[in-house]
């Protein structure tokens, strides 16, 4: 839940319309509460007016004196108008009449005047200014207010209920009023439940407020503006600081991970900062991209991935710390302000802010250490020698044992006088634990923040060090954050935020996700024979340049710890907004923004490796420095309106341009290998560099209407370009409406406790994508041939001018409630999201010079079902227990390809009918009982010993399960018990089917010269008339008589990839305010965490969850699984 | 006063939008658009390079148009050393020439080079210049093209025919330029790539032999009539065409005592036109010719290398007669090849590995032409037939012969065998005379649908008025 707690700092009264902007939950902050206003007192006013609402009385106040006004649209929207005539009398009086009856009060000071809630039962405000005199024969109670998480609450109100006497909690939450032992303390915030609290004792009370949902005003970050969740009528998933701070992730999209229905999060590769694939309601589309924009306080932050050595997360530069919240906007309703690139939702990102008020620093240092998930249960030796043996025996009928063995001694490297005894006696070395190792990780965190009544600010630095669970892996971050608020004039106001950052990474050859190099560990480790040593006596590596016997020749350790692969990222984004109030209901709103990153990476390959050695030692240096710029310039303007109705409305336009310029050089032949400098490279193999691109240009309109906030109308019209399209097709029109009704507001609805909000959602938009590459709609020449010496230029694509925008459109139907006194919350959404216009590579004839062009194709389908369900389960005396759940259901279809095609050319996983990301292979049918050898399916369900080629298509595609969860989600649990919190976070997925590849190389149980997984030895066909899925072992994987291989990609290697993780426990402990506040803090907390403790998964491989995709085929081969974290922290504020 | 400020901004907002399409203009670095890449003297000769470029692809003369002959044919056997080429050693199914692709794109890029030409003014040598270049190459691709998926003029079977090859003339840079691919008349296109040597003779005029004989030359345009003459059973053609050649040409004509130190020369003597290969433009070294025909890396290399796949077949060593000269160019392996006998002709000349020029049009060749096309026009042509046969034989060490008939046309053809061994012409010899390969490891009759190349199958699903070949 979203704990948005903003000051609202209004210069000019405006009349009492919901502003677009200014819609934040109010809190406010009083510290000045004895403070004289004899100042203001000496100034006397006139002012006359018939049933005019309170805001024209305001607004008159702040124009005739020195006065600032503060105060929330929401409590201005519930006063009535007013009609009063004075003549030259004190303010006092003036604000006495205008606020006789009204449902909310006023505070006055000397420079402010602040609109206030209602404090119960008070006679008059005359008598809140006499509270010394009621007082005096009492004594003070004194106390502190905190949320359950231990942060104090300033603008808390405290009512005695004997005596009538109000305060307020200062910004250190703390409290006192005149009282006794045994009064009835009412506590109340907006936002929070109310409560009664007796004194018991007259200092050190300690009172900690829960949310009410119902109550909570959320507001949500929309796009270009901010709206209350109440009104919001577009499908928006969204997390908070909180959600963020609690997952302790790397990077900010695995905070997303299981927190957002509808959107889901998968690992790449378990490296510390590595990608992360996004995915917002399923894919929609074929060949362009379906990850979502992400936009960071107004800017669209590039999140392509550079370079290939070390997985890196583009978003890795932001630190988790710094976020506020993060918006998904999932359905076109919402997305569709964003036009052009939205298709797949858009990601918003809104970082921290300073607040004003003394200087607030908040301290974190969280340290732990990480480890491997699971390590597969291999072969030793005698087992690996023994199938080995087998193999050549099954491969050749006529041989004897003896020339078997001395097969198998000779190409092990074994003395042909080797004995079976020996061999039972050799020792098994783990090659593939040794790959693993346990990680540290340490994390500083420092913020400052704070600010005066014109100022805010907040600065921030991180720094975090962590070690991956494989060899050789690293992150290392700073970063710094600088958010600045100042208001120059009345009506000029700008704001900054500024972020830097660092990442280096460190991996060993593979790292990127998946690989087969012989040297990468996570790869080559598993599969080393299991009799070769790792290490030497004297504990050196046992290492040869001759390699070792067996397919995987190479010491990986070895090559991990003299090979360097790193990527250094350094990134700077910024932008800088002015607002300006144009009139009180029309502002302006101008951003500019820079993104720019700095992107090198070097991979050296030592001289003193197998990798290098051939070669002097090898060196490829690399560079990326992409630069995003965008402006954006909204008028907001509220027009007025008859009570009850509102209306805001945004016009805009944004310009961003992308640019790359990026290359590499490779040089060899070094000296030794304490040169790593490309300068003392005998040659440079080679070197090159390349250019590229984008432009876009949007402009906007959106209207938000309400009515008495229980009908909502939303439209959105967005018209946008992309220079990546062809001449006539640069601009698309994006329209979207939304509609919304609150039952609960209606009087046929009785029960008002029971149901809170009932609010009826229904949206239709249009969005659009344009993930392809720069130039794909122009016919370009390209150069990079030469002949004889000479430089050519060549057509190097046809280009499409007719190439225009993939669109999506959504249908998005959702119910949002609260139940039972704001019990049970959530909400339940529909979805169907039609994809069409795919852009898709048609091959043309080679004849025409040309392979293929892009053309808008094809249409994909994606249907679903999100489901949110919170609840607080038990919430008596200091014991609460909150459980959120959430679950979506998805179905994705290809419905359309072109020229009545049901297959893509050259893809035969997408076909017509069927989910993308769909398995077409040839059908297992098991071992055959009799004879051992593996058989299939062919064309006409026979069984055969060869069944066809993919081309052929003479093999029978039974089942086609694919690679799509059928529902994924999360739960958490949260408990809160005096100062300790506990929460637990599952994940699940369920009903991914995944192509275990690397299970095929680990499935050849002596086939070859591999190590596999003692599984498929176990398992292996022996004996005639043996029921087993695992043929027989075999020389060269395939028997005699052309036969097929037994680990011919086939449905053998389909498994299913569902799980449940635990996730994540965190268990935290607030210390007790009294203790703090005797050492001038305001919250310390300590926590303990434990991420990816548990997986419940039928999955045989390393792990589950992770996400890889080629253009044709699926491959886990060499990943890297992800790592289990523990962490204890401690979190400081003072 | 408010008015006037919306009134203002509005203003604002519709100027910027006005400008919509300037403010998308971007334009890639490393490559131009195709509408402006063409429009000057500079772009239209690198162009026109990068037509040389795509020849040296390995599917063209890079390998295959030389060791694909070889292999397909009787002159060569599979070393087993590695599985390069064993399918194409065995005649296998598709096995065979994959030319299709490379050889339409280098003709998409003449098209465009001489569309452009054609649409801007530009100085008149220089136009003739490159149109004549530009020509020559489009004819030489269509050649390879017809000759490989298509019946000669010379044997065709009537009941496999199903025509020439397509006939693409207009360079495509937008879609809606691809033309039907509907397979021409075998004659058509023969009259298409007469048409073309015409233009390319007339355009590139006297005096460009200094750019011999790595580009285009009249000398070149006349050798390569003089060959699609013959191919197309137009001897008199042929004969005028050698003739032009021979006065038009540089090229100098080996001795015997140069014959095996010419072809170790970067530049061989008597190429008349000579595919040029740069470090650069290497192809692999696992596709070079040099690691294809020989274990060795280098003429004086003790170990062996790589590949070796493509070796000479022993029978037709045996039929070199020892004292020819030309059999010096054959030797034992090394390592694993140590039994086979290896071609040298490419044994990386420019000093690099995996780096040789391949002649396209070599001045044997031409003699060679000739002879055949004399002894075809009858009795009265046999002695000039003789005399060309003769400087063949003499030079290469052997006795001059006195033949005619039959005899006289298989000797021509013989020595075109042993002349031209592992230069790409094997398979098209046996092939426009209708003749069966016998080979060991299986013939291929005359008959047999092998004989022609399957074109893509994507390019026959594409457009269904490409007739696939007979039995693909």
């Amino acid at each position: 839940m979203k704990l948005l707690s903003q000051f609202i700092l209004c210069r000019r009264v405006t009349i009492p319309r919901v502003g677009t902007r200014f819609r934040y939950r109010f809190v406010f902050f009083m510290a000045c509460f004895n403070l004289s206003h004899l100042a203001v007192c000496a100034q006397l006013l006139d002012f006359s007016g018939k049933n005019v609402p309170l805001a024209v009385v305001l607004k008159a106040v702040e124009d005739k004196t020195t006065l600032n006004v503060f105060y929330n649209q929401d409590m201005l929207a519930k006063t009535h108008p007013v009609t009063i005539h004075v003549k030259a009398k004190p303010i006092e009086q003036l604000l006495e009449m205008a606020f006789k009856d009204q449902p909310i009060d006023y505070k006055l000071t000397d420079k402010r005047l602040v609109l206030v809630e209602k404090i119960p039962n008070r006679q008059s405000s005359m008598a809140k200014n006499n509270r010394e005199v009621s007082s005096i024969q009492e004594d003070k109670v004194q106390g502190r207010i905190r949320d359950v998480k231990g942060s104090r609450l300033d603008g808390v109100t405290v009512l005695n209920e004997r005596n009538q006497v109000a305060t307020r909690t200062n910004a250190d939450g703390l409290f006192e009023i005149s009282g006794r032992v045994g009064d009835m303390l009412a506590i109340r915030l907006l936002g929070y439940g109310q409560q009664r609290v007796r004194v018991q004792k007259m200092t050190g009370i300690d009172i900690v407020m829960i949310v009410d949902e119902a109550e909570l005003d959320e507001v949500i970050v929309t796009g270009y503006a901010t709206q209350k969740k109440r009104e919001i009528t577009g499908s928006i998933a969204s997390i908070n600081a909180e959600d963020i701070e609690s997952a302790n992730a790397v990077t900010l999209d695995q905070a997303m991970q299981g927190r957002m229905s509808g959107v889901n999060v998968q690992s790449r590769v378990g490296v510390p900062g590595a990608a992360i694939k996004v995915e917002v309601r399923g894919p929609g589309s074929i060949s362009a991209g379906t990850e979502p924009i992400y936009i960071v306080d107004g800017l669209i932050v590039d999140n392509n991935n550079m370079t290939t050595l070390v997985s890196a997360n583009p978003l890795a530069n932001i630190n988790p710390e710094d976020i506020e919240s993060i918006e998904v906007l999932k359905d076109a309703a919402a997305a569709s302000v964003y036009g052009a690139q939205a298709a797949n939702g858009v990601v918003l990102i809104t970082t921290k802010k300073g607040k004003s008020g003394r200087v607030k620093v908040d301290l974190g240092y969280r340290t732990g250490a990480v480890k491997p998930i699971k390590l597969l249960d291999l072969m030793n030796t005698q087992e690996y020698l023994n199938a080995r043996f087998e193999s050549f025996k099954n491969y050749n009928p006529t041989w004897t044992d003896e020339q078997a063995w001395a097969s198998v001694f000779s190409q092990s490297r074994f003395p042909s006088t080797t004995t079976l005894d020996e061999i039972a006696a050799m020792p098994t070395y783990d090659w593939q634990k040794a790959a693993y190792t346990d990680g540290a990780t340490n994390k500083y965190d420092l913020a400052l923040s704070g600010g005066s009544d014109r100022s805010s600010y907040r600065i921030s630095g991180s720094w975090e060090d962590t070690e991956g669970s494989i060899v050789g892996s690293d992150f290392t971050r700073g970063t710094m954050n600088l958010n600045y608020g100042n208001k120059i004039t009345d009506k000029i106001e700008i704001l900054s935020t500024v972020n830097i950052a660092s990442v280096r990474q460190h991996g060993p050859l593979g790292s990127t996700g998946t690989t087969t190099q012989f040297s990468a560990p996570s790869y080559a480790n598993p599969m080393i024979l299991p009799f070769i040593p790792i290490y030497n006596e004297d504990g050196s590596y046992n290492f040869t340049l001759a390699g070792f016997p067996g397919t995987f020749a190479r010491h990986t350790l070895h090559s991990t710890e003299l090979n360097e692969a790193l990527e250094k990222n350094n990134s700077l984004f910024g932008n800088l907004q002015l607002n300006y109030n144009i009139l009180d209901n029309l502002k302006y709103k101008a951003l500019v923004g820079l993104d720019y990153r700095d992107i090198t990476a070097r991979m050296y390959y030592d001289p003193r490796t197998i990798d290098g050695n051939a070669r002097g030692g090898i060196l490829t240096e690399y560079y990326d420095r992409p630069k995003t710029f965008t402006t954006s310039h909204v008028l907001h303007y509220t027009p007025r309106l008859p009570d009850r109705h509102t209306l805001n409305t945004l016009v805009g336009v944004e310009y961003r341009t992308y640019e790359n310029q990026a290359g590499n050089v490779t040089g060899e032949g070094f000296p030794n290998h304490l040169f790593k400098q490309l300068a003392s490279a005998a040659t440079i193999v080679s070197g090159t560099s390349s250019w590229t691109g984008v432009k876009r240009l949007g402009s906007f309109v959106q209207a938000n209407y309400t009515f008495d906030s229980k009908y909502m109308l939303s439209a959105i019209l967005r018209y946008d370009g992309s220079s990546r399209f062809g001449d006539n097709n640069k601009f698309g029109l994006f329209p979207a409406i939304s509609a919304g009704w609150d039952l609960a507001k209606e009087d046929f609805v009785t029960n008002k406790t029971l149901i809170n909000q009932l609010k009826l959602r229904i949206g239709y938009g249009e969005t659009g994508n344009d993930q392809i590459d720069n130039f794909a709609s122009r016919s370009l020449y390209g150069g990079g041939v030469t002949y004889d010496g000479e430089a050519g230029i060549q057509a190097n694509s046809l280009g499409n001018s007719k190439l225009r925008w993939e669109r999506n459109a959504t249908t998005n139907i959702g119910i949002d409630y609260t139940l039972f006194g704001s019990r049970v919350f959530g909400s339940i959404e529909a979805y169907h999201r039609s994809s069409k216009d795919l852009l898709l590579s048609k091959p043309i004839v080679w004849a025409a010079g040309y392979s293929e062009i892009t053309e808008n194709l094809g249409e994909v389908k994606n249907q679903g079902l999100e489901f949110e369900l919170g609840a607080h389960l038990m919430r008596s005396g200091d014991f609460k227990w909150t459980s959120n759940f959430n679950i979506s259901f998805q179905r994705n279809e290809v419905t359309r390809l072109y020229d009545d095609l049901t297959v893509l050319p050259g893809d035969n996983t997408v076909r017509v009918g069927y989910a993308l990301r769909t398995f077409v292979l040839p059908q297992y049918a098991g071992v055959h009982a009799a004879t051992g050898r593996p058989v299939w399916y062919d064309a006409d369900g026979n069984l055969t010993y060869t069944p066809g080629t993919m081309e052929v298509g003479n093999y029978a595609p039974y089942d086609l399960p694919n690679e799509l969860p059928d529902f994924y989600g999360g739960w958490t649990n949260a408990f809160d018990y005096k100062g300790v919190s506990l929460s637990v976070f599952f994940q699940y997925d369920y009903g991914r089917i995944f192509y275990d590849n690397f299970a095929r190389n680990l499935s050849r149980k002596g086939d070859s010269q591999i190590n596999g997984m003692a599984w498929y030895y176990d398992n292996r066909w022996t004996a005639e008339g043996q029921i087993t899925s695992v043929p027989r072992p075999v020389n060269g994987a395939a028997e005699r008589g052309g036969h097929a291989r037994g680990d011919l990609a086939s449905t053998r290697y389909l498994q299913d990839a569902s799980y449940i993780r635990l996730k994540n426990i965190n268990l935290s402990y607030n210390l007790p305010a009294s203790w703090l506040s005797a050492i001038k803090m305001s919250s310390t907390k300590l926590y303990l965490q434990a991420n990816n403790l548990y997986t419940i998964t039928k999955f045989a491989g390393y792990d589950p969850e992770f996400y890889v995709t080629g253009s044709n085929t699926t491959s886990n081969v060499g990943i890297i699984p992800a790592m289990k974290s523990y962490f204890f922290g401690v979190q400081v504020g003072f | 006063m408010k008015r006037n400020i919306l009134i203002q901004l509005s203003l604002c907002t519709v100027l910027l939008l006005t400008g919509c399409e300037k403010l998308l203009e971007i334009n890639p670095k490393q490559s131009i658009d195709s509408s402006t890449a063409l429009t000057n003297e500079e772009g239209i000769s690198a162009a026109l390079i990068s037509v040389y470029a795509r020849l040296q692809n390995y599917t063209l003369y890079g390998r295959d148009y030389l060791a694909l002959s070889e292999a397909l044919s009787d002159n060569a056997i599979h070393t087993g050393n590695a599985s390069h080429l064993t399918n194409e050693s065995m005649n296998g199914r598709n096995a065979h020439f994959d030319n299709w692709q490379m050889s339409y794109y280098a003709i998409n890029q003449a098209n465009l080079v001489i569309d452009a030409v054609q649409a801007g003014s530009y100085e008149e040598k220089w136009k003739a210049t490159i149109l004549g270049q530009a020509y020559f190459l489009r004819a030489l691709c269509y050649h390879d093209l017809v000759r490989v998926y298509a019946y000669d003029p010379t044997a065709i079977i009537d009941e496999y025919n199903y025509g020439g090859v397509p006939l693409m003339l207009v360079g495509v840079d937008d879609i809606s330029k691809i033309g039907s691919l509907k397979r021409a008349p075998i004659a058509d296109v023969y009259d298409q790539i007469y048409k073309d040597l015409d233009l390319a003779h007339s355009n590139l005029g006297m005096g460009n032999e200094t750019a011999a004989p790595h580009r285009v030359t009249q000398a070149a345009v006349s050798a390569l009539y003089a060959r699609v003459a013959l191919y197309r059973g137009d001897y008199p053609t042929v004969v005028d065409m050698a003739d032009r050649t021979l006065i038009e040409t540089k090229a100098t004509f080996s001795t015997q005592a140069t014959y095996v130190s010419d072809w170790l020369k970067e530049v061989h003597p008597e190429s008349i036109f000579e595919l040029k290969f740069n470090i650069s433009e290497n192809v692999g070294s696992d596709r070079s010719l040099r690691s294809t025909y020989t274990s060795r890396a280098t003429y004086d290399a003790t170990a062996f290398s790589i590949q070796a796949v493509v070796a000479v077949d022993p029978l037709f060593y045996d039929l070199y007669d020892p004292s020819d000269v030309r059999r010096e160019l054959i030797r034992k392996g090394v390592g694993k090849s140590s039994t086979f006998w290896e071609m040298y002709k490419f044994i990386s000349k420019n000093g690099t590995p995996n780096l040789d020029n391949v002649p396209i049009l070599r001045l044997s060749e031409v003699y060679l032409n000739r002879a055949e096309a004399l002894y075809y026009q009858g009795a009265s042509y046999y002695p000039q037939a003789l005399d060309d046969l003769n400087r063949i034989r003499t030079r290469a060490g052997l006795s001059e012969v006195s033949l005619s008939g039959n005899a006289l046309l298989e000797e021509i053809l013989m020595q075109r065998r042993f002349d031209l061994a592992f230069e790409g012409h094997r398979w098209f010899d046996l092939k426009r005379h209708g003749r069966d390969v016998m080979k060991g490891s299986g013939n291929v009759l005359f008959t047999d649908y092998r004989i022609l190349a399957r074109i893509p199958i994507r390019e026959a699903n594409a457009d269904t008025e490409l007739k696939q070949n007979y039995n693909y």
